[in-house]
């Protein structure tokens, strides 16, 4: 292998880019010899310093290594980097090139030997392995040095049975000051037949020519003339040929230019997936239909680590078409499940989610919508962990809609979930069940009322207000006297929305009651709203005593006025409606405001 | 006749080409403008400026420009200019001026001045006679104008013989390229054939060799398509239908990296007939409906097949749609049936129009008699039941000429002939470089020569040679492969 310099390399194989030389006028030695297969040996004397040649190799050397090491922004990467385009820009004042012939563990130039410190894990080790005998660099690779670094880097991680090697690669970054010839290696015994020194042919006859002419020759007949096609004019006129029948028009370029253009842009994975589907459709190929559900498992999580839901769901639409032919097989039936399955699998989800979450996928509500309907059970606790977890309103509102679909697909699911142990998805969970009323959720959302984490229990008594259940309606009433603000007044909240006789009796006794006197103007706030919304016509005396009556002490206090104007708001009922208007004089400024609020939202109800 | 080849040094590309290409564009849209409008003119003012930044652009890379016109190629310094349908008409008007005044080279050099292009370009756009004298006539008005730092050389009849060695040496690639590339045809699709791991690396390099080729070498390149070998059918066709998808692609002014895409997913667009038994590919005789069904499959087959080609950086799409769709038809009849909405890629009709213009013209196992290639074109472009995309057949014909290179025809000379090269002007497509074989008597000539049906005879005024009926080389006991290898 050592031996195969380029020196004893063959002659450089010709690729059309080798000039012929000037008929008349010298013309100046090209900066790369057209052959490019100059060796070390050809030079006399190097025109410049050896330590200036072992500076270039060695800083390109220590660019690549730390290349390995740090990240692109990494300043001690950015040092090395500078380093090798000072030394290579520096030999432009001497060199108007550089070719150097590539050893095992050296390059080689002006008959000097410059070895790599890195031995195997050199740069001439990683071109001489793959058949790389000769580099050439021009003024400008110092401007190519991150291309060719990013060539050396993924060369590097490739093995021995990757689809790439460094020609391969090298080729595709087609570089403008950098060349490099390769021996191929894997070209070596292809043998390539020669022409025969004389032509093989015997005499034709001038008779035999006029006779082809004539057509009177015994000829075949072509396939399209057997398969009824009219045969095709035999003697050839210059008539024929008009130019324009052949010749591109200038519109027609265009237009090939613009399906090029198209061709960029469109959705080759969706033709893909047509091509699968309809395969699957096609009987006569039944025998592939596991293989096409294979292909599509393997696909599906490519889409959405890409973040292509559109095509996701798409697949996901077909093959719930497809499972429910009542003839399909249990090979094919199993590989859906699979399918299916291996979609919510954690580390799947997971990454789909994160780009979802730092925006870097943006599906249309639709598709997100869509695609996690599809989504079984087990994908549950995860996607509500991530909608309590994300900071991102939008993502929290556009998930929403889709997990309570999924939520009434799988109501028990849910409901298991509000006691599961992880507190972001019993609370989401929680959040879900109050939403879409899942009463099969009421015991845990209670259990959830009772535990001793206060947000748990704040979640439980919000969702548990949707809940027309006896039970929770018991249990809201028990939290109304919650040790949290913030549980009582949820629970408040939750008990009007339950509009039950027990929730008006129990938020009656509350404004009956000194203890809401001593609450902060929130919860009073709550409380008073809160029996409004449950309260009836004969409620409106009470809530006028607290509005306009005199008591013994004198008037209720400023906050709790508000608080009952707040609450006849809500009763629509003339003598509300009353009551509010005498006390619209209120020489208190933040009664006033709340009788105007309240009168406000007695006309629009 | 076969040798073993030593492993050849195999170089990466010349770095001129896109400044070359850029150079003469701008000669062009100057020199057209120079025509149309007088100097003070915004727009021959801003294709000066075009023209004079690119000089620049080049002559800050290089010392001097040489841009020499030897035959029908371009050069700028060492590499020779390829072109494609954004500019080939560009090459063609700049040629015609340089032959109109029998300059053979431009050379400019770097202390060159925006003025200076002026009555250079202003004497190149003048009419001339073409012949004795005009180089003279151009050179003296040139000097006249104390023009300094440009200045041009006669073309010569040396140029003729360098570019026939040039020739030679790309023919030599092409050749080394192209029976390398059938080898890895018949390595990988065999491998597939047994269920063991592709070889992709090598494929790589196979096509990344063709795509230089096409690029550089087109003629050569096409040229060995004409090469039929019946008991390799699978793989050549394989190597021709990756070529010949490859010049269509060029001529759609496709980049260095679209074309290995497309050339990657051409050579294995069969690749679905390796996972069909090989008795039934392979037969002889008539196949019957069943084994037709089979034979229909394997569009399916190469799908499914590349999806599972492992060793890609991701799955390759379009390849799978180049195997799946290459046999559809433009209305979409042909197979497989769609039954949602499907509109063939470019890529996959780019290869439809290939694999078509290829299997008609091949003897294979169950079609012994080819067509001839210009019947195959004629019957693409004006038969529309075939379904191929009219434009991409233009193209192909663009590329390969009226009659395609290896078509035996006998011309109104009663010489026979070979065809070599289609001729490099876009307006003699049926006019293509032959290689005349036989004297008007029907004798064989041992030293065959290369004639140019363009070329007029002075005395009638008409071309001395025409072609006046393509014939099956096979039936004359011409073996058309000699005159390429």
């Amino acid at each position: 292998m050592s031996g195969d310099t380029p020196a004893n390399v063959g002659p450089a194989a010709g690729n059309g880019q080798d000039r012929p030389d000037a008929p008349k006028r010298p013309v100046p030695a090209p900066r790369v010899p057209a052959d490019a297969a100059v060796t070390f040996e050809d030079w006399d004397e190097a025109p410049v310093p050896d330590a200036e040649l072992a500076d270039a190799f060695l800083s390109l050397e220590k660019a690549a290594r730390a290349r390995r090491l740090y990240q692109e922004n990494n300043p001690v990467l950015q040092g090395f980097m500078a380093g090798a385009k000072a030394a290579f820009t520096k030999l432009w004042d001497r060199l108007p090139s550089l070719t150097v012939s590539v050893d095992e563990l050296s390059f080689k130039c002006f008959g000097k030997e410059f070895v790599s410190r890195e031995a195997r894990d050199g740069l001439p080790f990683l071109f001489f392995r793959d058949g790389v005998r000769v580099l050439t660099f021009l003024p400008g690779f110092e401007e190519e040095l991150d291309p060719f670094m990013h060539v050396i880097d993924r060369s590097r991680q490739m093995g021995p049975r990757a689809s790439d090697d460094i020609v391969t690669l090298l080729w595709e970054e087609e570089f403008s000051a950098f060349q490099y010839s390769y021996v191929d290696l894997f070209a070596a015994g292809d043998s390539v037949p020669h022409a025969p020194a004389q032509p093989s042919a015997q005499p034709v006859g001038r008779g035999r020519i006029e006779q082809a002419i004539a057509g009177d020759e015994d000829e075949p007949v072509s396939p399209a003339v057997e398969a009824g096609e009219p045969p095709l004019a035999q003697i050839v006129s210059r008539d024929q040929f008009v130019e324009t029948t052949y010749f591109l028009e200038s519109h027609e370029v265009e237009e090939l230019y613009r399906e090029v253009d198209a061709e960029w842009v469109r959705d080759v994975r969706g033709a893909v997936l047509s091509a699968l589907f309809d395969r699957l459709d096609d009987p006569t190929v039944a025998d592939r239909h596991s293989e096409v559900i294979r292909i599509l498992g393997q696909l599906l999580p490519a889409f959405l680590a890409r973040g292509d839901l559109k095509n996701t769901t798409t697949i996901l639409k077909e093959v719930a078409v497809f499972a429910e032919d009542p003839d399909l097989g249990d090979e094919e039936r199993g590989d859906i499940e699979r399918l299916l399955k291996e979609l919510a699998e954690p580390q799947v989800l997971s990454q789909f989610l994160g780009s979802l979450e730092d925006g870097t996928v943006n599906p249309t509500d639709e598709e997100l919508s869509t695609f996690l309907s599809y989504l079984g059970p087990d994908a549950m606790p995860m996607l509500i962990r991530t909608m309590e977890r994300t900071e991102s309103a939008r993502l929290r509102e556009r998930m929403a809609p889709a997990l309570d679909e999924v939520g009434r697909r799988h109501g028990r699911v849910l409901a298991m979930l509000v006691a599961a142990p992880d507190e972001f998805v019993a609370y989401g969970a929680a959040r879900i069940a109050g939403r879409i009323r899942l009463r099969a959720a009421t015991n845990h959302l209670i259990g959830l009322l009772r535990r001793d984490e206060v947000n748990g229990r704040r979640v439980a008594a919000e969702a548990l207000a949707g809940m027309a259940d006896p039970s929770a309606v018991d249990a809201l009433q028990e939290a109304l006297a919650d040790a949290d603000r913030e549980v009582r007044i949820a629970a408040a909240r939750g008990l009007s929305a339950t509009k039950t006789p027990a929730a008006r009796e129990k938020l009656g006794s509350m404004v009956r009651g000194r203890a809401i006197r001593d609450a902060d103007l929130t919860e009073q706030m709550a409380v008073f709203e809160a029996f409004g919304s449950v309260a009836r016509s004969e409620d409106v005396d009470l809530l006028d005593r607290l509005l306009n009556g005199r008591r013994l002490l004198g008037k209720s206090s400023a906050e709790i006025r508000s608080c009952a104007a707040l609450a006849l708001g809500r009763i629509a009922a003339p003598e509300a409606r009353q009551s509010l208007l005498a006390a619209a004089k209120d020489p208190n400024p933040m009664v006033r405001n709340a009788v105007a609020r309240a009168l406000a939202r007695a006309k629009t109800t | 006749m076969n040798r073993p080849a030593a492993a050849p040094l195999v170089h990466s590309e010349t770095v001129l080409q896109p400044l070359g290409r850029s150079l003469v564009t701008a000669v062009y849209a100057a020199a057209k403008a120079f025509k149309f409008y007088p100097l003070e003119n915004a727009t021959v003012q801003n294709a000066l400026d075009q023209l004079f930044r690119i000089v620049r652009r080049i002559l800050d890379r290089e010392d001097t420009i040489h841009v020499r016109l030897v035959g029908d190629f371009m050069f700028l310094n060492e590499a020779r200019l390829r072109l494609d349908l954004s500019d080939y008409v560009s090459f063609s008007y700049v040629a015609s001026l340089l032959r109109r005044h029998g300059i053979g080279q431009i050379n400019i050099d770097k202390d060159i001045e925006r003025q200076q292009l002026v009555p250079f370009l202003s004497f190149l756009i003048e009419e001339a006679s073409g012949g004795v004298g005009s180089f003279e006539a151009f050179l003296a008005r040139l000097e006249s104008s104390r023009t300094k730092n440009i200045d041009v050389d006669p073309a010569t009849e040396i140029s003729d013989e360098l570019i026939t060695e040039d020739d030679e040496r790309a023919k030599e690639a092409a050749k080394v390229t192209y029976f390398q590339s059938v080898h890895v045809a018949r390595e990988v699709l065999t491998d597939a054939r047994l269920g063991r791991a592709v070889n992709l690396r090598r494929v790589k390099r196979a096509v990344q060799s063709i795509v230089d080729q096409v690029l550089n070498n087109e003629t050569s390149i096409l040229g060995m398509t004409s090469l039929r070998d019946y008991d390799e059918y699978t793989f050549t066709h394989s190597v021709n239908v990756c070529i010949i998808s490859l010049v269509i692609g060029q001529r759609l002014g496709l980049t260095k990296l679209q074309l290995y895409e497309l050339g990657l997913g051409a050579l294995f667009h069969d690749i679905g007939k390796q996972r069909i038994d090989a008795a039934i590919v392979n037969k002889a005789g008539q196949l019957t409906n069943e084994e037709w069904g089979w034979i229909r499959r394997h569009p399916t087959e190469g799908l499914l097949a590349l999806f599972w080609m492992r060793g890609l950086a991701e799955v390759p799409y379009r390849a799978m749609l180049m195997a799946y769709e290459h046999h559809m038809k433009i209305d979409l009849t042909g197979y497989p049936k769609n039954k949602r909405p499907r509109l063939p890629t470019l890529f996959s009709r780019i290869v439809q129009t290939a694999d078509g213009f290829d299997a008609a013209t091949s003897k294979r196992s169950y079609q012994h008699q080819p067509w001839t290639a210009d019947e195959v074109l004629r019957e693409m472009r004006e038969n529309p039941k075939r379904g191929f995309d009219p434009l991409l057949v233009k193209a192909l014909i663009n590329a390969t000429g009226v009659f395609p290179v290896g078509i035996a025809a006998i011309l109104d000379t009663f010489e026979m002939a070979v065809v070599v090269a289609r001729n490099p002007d876009p307006k003699k497509l049926h006019q293509p470089i032959v290689r005349i074989i036989s004297d008007p008597m029907g004798i064989i000539l041992a030293d065959p020569l290369n004639a140019d049906l363009s070329e007029i005879d002075p005395a009638t005024g008409k071309p001395r040679r025409s072609i006046i009926k393509t014939v099956d080389a096979d039936r004359f006991g011409i073996n058309v492969a000699e005159y390429f290898l």
